[in-house]
């Protein structure tokens, strides 16, 4: 009596693991079948007319043009254009671009700038350089020289020119304006304008402070490097 | 109470009795450890993929930092597979005759995106938000481990809730600076010092807790709740 009921809870026993071990194999938790992004291993791709939300934001005409100010007349797109040449296309497309204060659609803060930085240094150093002089890791691999922001047809532009060229490409440049909001590509451009501020400035611009640390470290190092053209520029 | 034992039962027979237990039991515990292998989690297998591309020259070598290319991971819960383009902001000058990257062109010309295979796949009924990660300071290689040395790609960790919960309890003891979030060499080797952020060195003891307080990390109890992954 008893050894029977044993078997037969011995053969369900068995029973149940096999079962057990059969459901465990399946994934239908792991994979439900609902859409999430990269399901198929990249972007869907959008239906004809479709545009993805938030990507309307990458090239917005409103949010950085400031109070009273007409768009059409702000700022310029135009010595871009003569600049550039690329510039001719990328002026029709491209977003009015505010000359707000100090040419910035907002006020510099140390924030701000260290944001550019960051930012800088994520996007733009591959090829730029860490000071901007165009001699960056991707450039020794090959690419076409990246631009100095040092030259002088640079330092001269207007931070227009810099965010069309972000937003629009030049040369063999492609555009960035998918791996840059808005906002972080003036961001950016302020850190350019420190960068040209480093490589231009003079050492008479300098704290006591800072000054007594410069010498120092020239004293250290006693060689090269006495590029320091005119002072500052307008910025 | 009858007689539970037949007449003829010794010892041996007994002994088995203990012995099957026993074996019940390790044959489970096998089976729960080989759960954890990487014949079952994956890690360490580098994954083919459409195009062979290399972290390891592209972060190790050419020092690119992974924003460049995953530019929504600070923002959004996906870390963000670049658009072919991205991959055509170099290649279209360098390597641009390479046999390798024919697929990159092809989806250049075509539109059609390249289908890679993911390596890190959460199950679909786990809520995981790479920003907040990000923002929190946890960095990428806490869980990515050093994709800098990986020619192709494979995980590291078991991505099991295990694996999870070891940093949901203990946010203290993986915790980084958030200026230092793509380093991939983490922790840092103790002559290193940042002026800002660890001058005296990186501690993990001392940095890690005070870390936790200046980002307003939740409590343990928060980040313990079923319902903070699984939503």
């Amino acid at each position: 009596m008893l050894r029977n009921r044993l078997r037969t809870f011995g053969i369900a026993a068995c029973l149940m693991a096999i079962a057990f071990v059969g459901t465990a194999c399946r994934q239908d938790m792991h994979d439900n079948p609902k859409y999430k992004p990269y399901r198929d291993g990249s972007i869907r791709e959008l239906p004809e007319g479709v545009v993805a939300r938030g990507s309307l934001a990458l090239n917005p005409p409103a949010p950085f043009i400031q109070k009273g100010q007409a768009p059409a007349t702000a700022a310029s797109p135009a010595p871009a254009a003569a600049d550039a040449g690329a510039g001719a296309t990328a002026a029709s497309t491209s977003v009015p671009i505010p000359a707000g204060e100090d040419g910035f659609p907002f006020k510099i803060t140390k924030e701000i700038v260290e944001r550019g930085q960051n930012r800088y240094n994520i996007t733009c150093l591959p090829c730029h350089g860490q000071l901007g002089d165009g001699n960056g890791m991707i450039v020794m691999r090959g690419f076409r020289k990246a631009s100095s922001y040092h030259q002088d047809r640079l330092v001269k532009a207007p931070t227009s020119y810099f965010y069309d060229v972000i937003t629009n490409g030049f040369g063999a440049m492609s555009n960035y304006a998918d791996q840059l909001s808005p906002e972080d590509r003036w961001k950016v451009i302020a850190y350019i304008r420190v960068l040209q501020t480093s490589q231009h400035a003079n050492a008479t611009d300098l704290t006591e402070v800072d000054r007594k640390k410069l010498d120092e470290a020239e004293h250290k190092e006693k060689t090269k490097e006495g590029s320091h053209s005119s002072g500052g520029h307008s910025n | 109470m009858p007689q539970l034992f037949h007449r003829s039962t010794n010892t041996l027979a007994r002994l088995s009795i203990v012995l099957g237990i026993l074996l019940a039991g390790g044959v489970l515990l096998i089976l729960l450890q080989a759960n954890r292998t990487p014949y079952v989690t994956q890690a360490f297998v580098p994954r083919e993929q459409p195009v062979q591309f290399s972290h390891k020259h592209h972060v190790g070598d050419d020092g690119i930092d992974c924003r460049y290319c995953h530019t929504s991971v600070e923002s959004t819960a996906t870390a963000g597979m670049p658009a072919t383009k991205t991959c055509m902001n170099c290649h279209s000058q360098l390597f641009s005759n390479s046999q390798y990257l024919e697929i990159v062109r092809e989806s250049w010309r075509s539109g059609q995106p390249i289908k890679w295979t993911k390596v890190h796949d959460l199950p679909d009924f786990v809520y995981f938000n790479h920003s907040i990660h990000v923002n929190k300071g946890v960095g990428c290689s806490s869980c990515h481990g050093r994709v800098d040395l990986m020619p192709l790609m494979w995980n590291v960790n078991t991505l099991q809730m295990e694996w999870c919960l070891e940093c949901h309890r203990n946010p203290e003891k993986f915790i980084r600076p958030k200026s230092k979030i793509t380093e991939m060499e983490w922790p840092p080797s103790d002559k290193d010092k940042d002026s800002k952020d660890y001058p005296n060195g990186w501690n993990q003891a001392v940095d890690g807790p005070r870390l936790v307080k200046e980002y307003n990390v939740q409590p343990v109890t928060v980040l313990t709740s079923c319902s903070t992954c699984h939503r």
